[in-house]
């Protein structure tokens, strides 16, 4: 028997009160695959990472996580997440880095249980991953915007997750950093055959740095293998954006 | 005053009331300050009052009611206005902040009429608007040490995902963590403990009692931990002070506990001012 996939969506299509954002969106994520979802602002990328987490109640289609309808899926510890917004948070808030990323065991230590005794050193580890193990007691509101965004992806790595979704991590991160970032991820796709799903901006590098590209605008315009994406003509893209992709590549650098 | 405290019931009474909402109500109000609900504590005092003038106007006119508490009143009213306005918030998407002004007013408003209606309890009522050190009996002080008992373990157990609901509401509930569950139950024992600080700082500023230790402590805490240890130490030197102090001054306890409590608050900030002069 074969495996059934990470995420399976069937024709779903999706409206904000009568705006149509998702439709007949049909797409399979499996094991190990690394996807970017790429496309314009406003095309309705956030709102299919939301519906994937149940984040936003399904309207129409079927949305499979590991081959259970997403209504009786009860495996989130499996699922790490790094919000859009996750760095938009209230700076003054009162927490250390520990704090964060523990939190990150919420779901997995369970209700009415206390974290277990060796918490520190798994906060550690995922810290190291992100090589953030020394900020480890310092606020949270005193790192830098791109230190706060490891410090988010420690948390959802904290858990080990299967799965792990990335909302447009780079935004704000300078351009080197945004190197060292996909190799981290990378690090993550191999060494731990963790399934990454990211939406970015980065359309110029992402090719080959991820094994499989989404592009999105209302409807999927093409999912297919990275190469086969490096590979779709200039014409295609700026068709898909509306405009030159080259433009739209450094205005987000 | 210590000689007073073994020879008086009712500042026994006052103190261990003191001490258990100078734990308890700063506490939750880290919670409530780092959500930015601070106000909803102000909304919800407004209605407790007006559950206890409820008690005390059927005290009035039906004997059997006279017997009850009218702590349960307060109670009753500030659950109740709490889940009012977790529902006014879903009503009113896109205009959360609508629920609390809108409680405060059906508060005050319902709370006018009763206290009209019955113009005989008027210096009870004094009591409750400004505090008290005389007013808590045994019977309140049972009633509290229950609801500060439950509170705490409610609030013990939900530790860690009361954090993370504050840090990061989105992320708590993508991760699958019940969190309008969690919330309501928050709300539900924020109700209580404003009802229950009352007798002690008075409905006017009981909401101070859960966001002036918190703002002092987040000046100078670095993790969530420190702001709370730090909160309810402030709470409880403002409280205690504030009892002896009003006791000895023959000064409604509210005020001298804010005025400690807002004292410590400008002791942060000139400390943190100094410090970073200093570095
Ligand atoms: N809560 C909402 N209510 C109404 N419209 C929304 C809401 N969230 C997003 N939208 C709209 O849906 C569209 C897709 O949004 P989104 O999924 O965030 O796009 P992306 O992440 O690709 O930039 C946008 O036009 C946005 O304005
Ligand atoms: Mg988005």
């Amino acid at each position: 028997m074969t495996e059934a996939p990470i995420i399976e969506i069937k024709n779903v299509t999706y409206h904000y009160d009568h705006f149509t954002v998702l439709e007949n969106i049909n797409l399979q994520v499996e094991r190990g695959d690394f996807l970017a979802i790429v496309g314009p602002n406003g095309s309705g990328k956030s709102t299919l990472l939301k519906l994937i987490l149940g984040l936003l109640k399904k309207q129409q289609g079927d949305i499979y996580l590991y081959g259970k309808p997403l209504e009786s899926f009860d495996q989130w510890e499996k699922i790490g997440f790094v919000s859009q917004k996750a760095n938009s948070f209230n700076s003054g808030f009162p927490a250390t880095v520990y704090e964060v990323v523990r939190s990150g065991l919420t779901k997995k230590t369970g209700l009415f249980h206390f974290f277990p005794k060796n918490t520190r050193e798994h906060v550690m580890e995922a810290l190291k991953a992100v090589e953030m193990e020394s900020f480890i007691d310092r606020n949270i509101g005193e790192l830098s915007g791109g230190q706060q965004q490891r410090v988010f992806i420690a948390r959802a790595i904290v858990s080990n997750p299967e799965l792990l979704i990335l909302d447009e991590p780079t935004v704000g991160v300078d351009a080197k950093r945004v190197a060292q970032f996909y190799q981290l991820l990378q690090r993550l796709n191999h060494t731990r055959n963790m399934t990454l799903i990211i939406v970015s901006h980065d359309v110029g590098i992402i090719s080959d740095k991820v094994s499989h590209v989404a592009c999105l605008n209302k409807t999927l315009y093409f999912h297919g293998r990275s190469h086969e994406f490096a590979a779709l003509d200039k014409e295609a893209l700026s068709f898909f954006y509306g405009h030159d992709v080259d433009v739209l590549k450094h205005e987000h650098i | 005053m210590i000689d007073n405290l073994f020879q008086y019931e009712f500042l026994q009474n006052a103190f261990l009331t003191g001490i258990i909402i100078g734990v308890i109500a700063p506490f939750l109000g880290v919670f409530i300050v780092v959500r930015k609900m601070a106000l909803i504590t102000d909304a919800l005092s407004h209605v407790s009052l007006s559950g206890i003038a409820a008690s005390l106007l059927l005290g009035k006119y039906f004997a059997p009611f006279a017997l009850l508490n009218p702590l349960y009143g307060g109670m009753a009213f500030s659950v109740i206005g709490a889940l009012l306005i977790e529902k006014l918030r879903t009503v009113y998407k896109h205009y959360e902040e609508l629920a609390i002004p809108i409680m405060m007013s059906f508060g005050i408003g319902l709370g006018v009429i009763f206290i009209s209606l019955a113009d005989g309890f008027n210096t009870d009522l004094f009591g409750y608007l400004f505090g008290s050190v005389s007013a808590v009996s045994r019977a309140d002080l049972y009633v509290i040490i229950l609801i500060a008992v439950l509170v705490f373990i409610t609030i013990f157990l939900l530790y860690k995902e009361l954090f993370l609901l504050s840090f990061d509401e989105e992320y708590a509930k993508a991760i699958g963590i019940p969190g309008n569950g969690i919330h309501l139950l928050f709300v539900i024992t924020v109700a209580l403990v404003i009802a229950v600080s009352m007798r002690i700082v008075g409905v006017l500023l009981v909401s101070s009692l859960m966001t002036l230790p918190v703002a002092a402590s987040i000046r100078v805490a670095k993790s969530f931990k420190q702001a709370i240890i730090l909160s309810v130490i402030f709470g409880e030197i403002s409280v205690i002070g504030g009892l002896v102090s009003g006791f000895y001054l023959e000064i409604a306890p509210g005020g001298t506990i804010v005025i400690i409590a807002a004292t410590l608050l400008l002791g942060t900030v000139l400390y943190k001012k100094f410090r970073y002069q200093k570095s």
